[in-house]
């Protein structure tokens, strides 16, 4: 199963440190790359499903994201919603090999 | 001999203006009162041979231009339009 | 003693409600201000809001986005932007002040009913929160606006106007009594909410601060975001409500609440953001039209949030579509040549450049409203500037307050919709302004249209009666914000001719 999805190279790991969360284009879109503290790093659509607000002019605290548009927070680990519940952010499939983060993109 | 107010809509125009006529004015008198206010502010000139018509605002045929205000039993703020015929 | 987190005490207290024993539910709950639509206090009771929050993290929250905001403030307060902005920008600001900060403090009171008189202990928590920040949001803009006032005593108005019978404010006043400030604490919230906040904020406030970014206005950009964080918490009372009416057999009764209350606002917001976005913005800061944000933000996102909460969406969805391409043009006409009724000073906005940009996004406009602005201009480059000012006054819908409108130019169609009653003749702009005045005739007919005030009676018929029963003084009369010379853009006669 492994073998038919492909991964690209979003960035380098040194672009993006522990506490740290950044936009990158990936196969012509852009997603965000959270690098939460205690090392994993996520791959996120970067819009919030609130109301489609960019999530990179939030706050990255912890392991929480908090949307600047309605302060919506969310769990960076898991992309689930912690306030409100019941609603979780858009992941995408992400490995960091040889320093690099690669990221599973969907054919657009 | 009474003022009352006609609330017109003149052909390209964006809306209604609404001017004081007398109920014994015919519809040729209100046509000019209204068209002197708006014609060459909000719309420009009609061809010099327009035959300038009146209609209340929603009926099926205009009105002859002999027809009076209190004729045709205009409410107060009687909705018109004012337009070029054919 | 460690703390308790939030989650782990938040439904008790919010739960928390008690049964009179001393009177009965409806001394404590009246219908007149809390209909409870025959839906038991039990069902009631099931109301929980989305986003959650505690008093303790709401004034810290609050705290620290007014510290933002007022530092941004202070740390511009010594440019020179207000001085060196174009005459684009200050009618725009002058606009929004105006009408919007006494609106939202007047809000405070609504929710202050809902907070007393809603039946959910939940819906009078969050209430709670709404009533505080309604008082924050009306102070804010006031500060805020009340910068400028040394520089245009054109701000004085952001506290005046509600005072006044300017024509405008009529307009708005009626809109927010009739959704707001003369309903129960049940349907208000549902209209308030659902109507006006979840619908359209977004319009006047997260697409006005990125355009003020864009401008450089990066107070007013940084005020109207930070007032839009607290609209996710206090709107969303509207759709727990909606909920718990459709799941009691009571849809119909909440389908009418959010169509009046949506096509009230958006009467509006036509006008006010309407110009605000596709005329008064500085061209080269345009990116999206009115046009353009309704499809996205609210035929679209506002569109799927009313039928995921089980309702249907409002009958006149199509008669929207046309009035959006229309109807705040039209009005922009009668603002601008109308322009001494306004206490701001008006601009044209009709540039060789910007009438190209309009004709993009609405495709027809030079053939339409474009002709009466042709007129316009040619009297100014006459400099017949008296000929640019009709003398008879328009009419005005005896619903919304506005100008009844249409298309103009080559495809003109003005249409005037009619009720006759007790021997009066009412008139609408649009079917969907009648229609709300036919739902409750009782309630709309006694009200009198600017216009009616001109032939009742009310206002005298002197040069300055008209002016002076609106509150203003000769020197707020509106002008020309440019003092005409935008003309500049239009080349000779012969050129422009081509």
């Amino acid at each position: 199963m492994n073998d038919t999805i492909e991964y690209n190279k979003a960035c380098n790991l040194d672009d993006i440190w522990e506490g740290e969360m950044d936009v990158f284009e990936v196969k012509g879109q852009d997603v965000l790359i959270v690098h939460a503290p205690g090392g994993e790093v996520r791959a996120y659509d970067p819009i919030c499903p609130h109301q489609y607000h960019p999530l990179i002019e939030g706050e990255f605290e912890g392991c929480i994201l908090t949307c600047s548009a309605h302060l919506w927070q969310f769990d960076v680990l898991s992309g689930d919603g912690v306030n409100p519940e019941g609603v979780a952010l858009k992941a995408y499939p992400v490995k960091v090999e040889d320093n690099a983060v690669l990221v599973s993109m969907p054919t657009p | 001999m009474v003022d009352i107010p006609v609330a017109c809509n003149i052909q390209g125009d964006y809306g209604f203006k609404v001017i004081v006529v007398d109920d014994e004015d015919t519809m040729t008198e209100v046509i000019r009162k209204a068209t002197e206010q708006i014609v060459g502010v909000l719309v420009k000139q009609f061809p010099p041979d327009a035959k300038l018509i009146a209609k209340i605002h929603g009926a099926d045929t205009p009105l002859p231009n002999t027809a009076t205000v209190k004729g045709e039993n205009f409410r107060q703020m009687e909705a018109i339009d004012i337009y070029q015929e054919g | 003693m460690a703390m308790l987190k939030m989650e782990e005490w938040y439904d008790l207290a919010r739960e928390t409600n008690w049964t009179p024993s001393y009177v009965t539910e409806d001394e404590l709950f009246p219908l007149p201000m809390s209909n409870n639509f025959d839906i038991p206090v039990s069902t009631w009771e099931s109301f929980d809001e989305p986003y959650k929050v505690s008093y303790r993290d709401y004034v810290k929250s609050q705290r620290d986005k007014d510290v933002g905001a007022y530092s941004v403030k202070a740390a511009l307060a010594r440019s020179d932007f207000f001085k060196k902005a174009s005459p684009h920008w200050k009618a725009l600001l002058a606009l929004h002040f105006s009408a919007v900060c006494w609106a939202e403090f007047h809000s405070a009171s609504a929710f202050g009913r809902m907070t007393r008189f809603s039946r959910s202990p939940g819906m009078r928590n969050m209430a709670t929160f709404g009533t505080l920040d309604e008082i924050r949001h009306g102070q804010i803009q006031i500060y805020f606006a009340y910068e400028f006032l040394k520089h245009d005593g054109v701000f004085d108005w952001c506290h005046k106007s509600s005072k006044t019978e300017n024509w405008i404010i009529i307009s708005l006043r009626h809109a927010l009594d009739d959704i707001a400030h003369t309903r129960d604490a049940t349907s208000a919230a549902i209209m308030l909410n659902m109507g006006l906040e979840q619908s359209f904020t977004n319009l006047q406030f997260v697409a006005l601060s990125a355009d003020a970014a864009k401008c450089g206005d990066h107070s007013f950009a940084t005020m109207l975001q930070s007032i839009q964080t607290d609209e996710a918490r206090h709107a969303q009372i509207g759709e727990p409500m909606v909920r718990i009416m459709c799941e009691n057999g009571k849809k119909a009764e909440a389908q009418q609440l959010v169509e009046i209350a949506f096509w009230r606002m958006w009467k509006q917001f036509s006008a006010l953001s309407g110009i605000g976005m596709d005329y008064y913005t500085p061209l080269e800061h345009r990116e999206n039209s009115l046009k353009d944000f309704m499809d996205e933000w609210v035929i679209g996102q506002f569109g799927r949030t009313i039928e995921a909460l089980g309702l249907d969406l409002p009958w006149y969805w199509d008669y929207l579509q046309y009035d959006i391409s229309t109807f705040h043009h039209a009005q922009q006409i009668g603002v601008y040549v109308y322009r001494a009724t306004q206490w701001w000073r008006p601009i044209a906005c009709v540039s060789p450049a910007e009438r190209e940009w309009l004709e993009s996004k609405y495709p027809g406009w030079n053939e339409t409203y474009g002709k009466c602005w042709d007129v316009v201009i040619e009297n100014i480059r006459n400099g017949d500037f008296e000929k640019t000012v009709p003398a008879p006054p328009p009419l005005i819908c005896n619903m919304c307050g506005l100008e009844v409108s249409g298309i103009a130019g080559d495809h003109w169609k003005s249409v005037d919709h009619q009720v006759e009653l007790d021997n009066r003749l009412y008139h609408f702009c649009s079917p969907v302004c009648k229609w709300i005045f036919e739902i409750e005739p009782s309630r709309y007919k006694g009200h009198a249209s600017i216009i009616d005030r001109c032939f009742d009676g009310t206002i005298g018929t002197g040069p300055d009666d008209f002016y002076e029963y609106m509150g203003h003084s000769f020197a707020e009369r509106g002008v020309d914000g440019y003092d005409y010379e935008w003309i500049d853009g239009y080349d000779t006669p012969q050129r422009a001719a081509e």
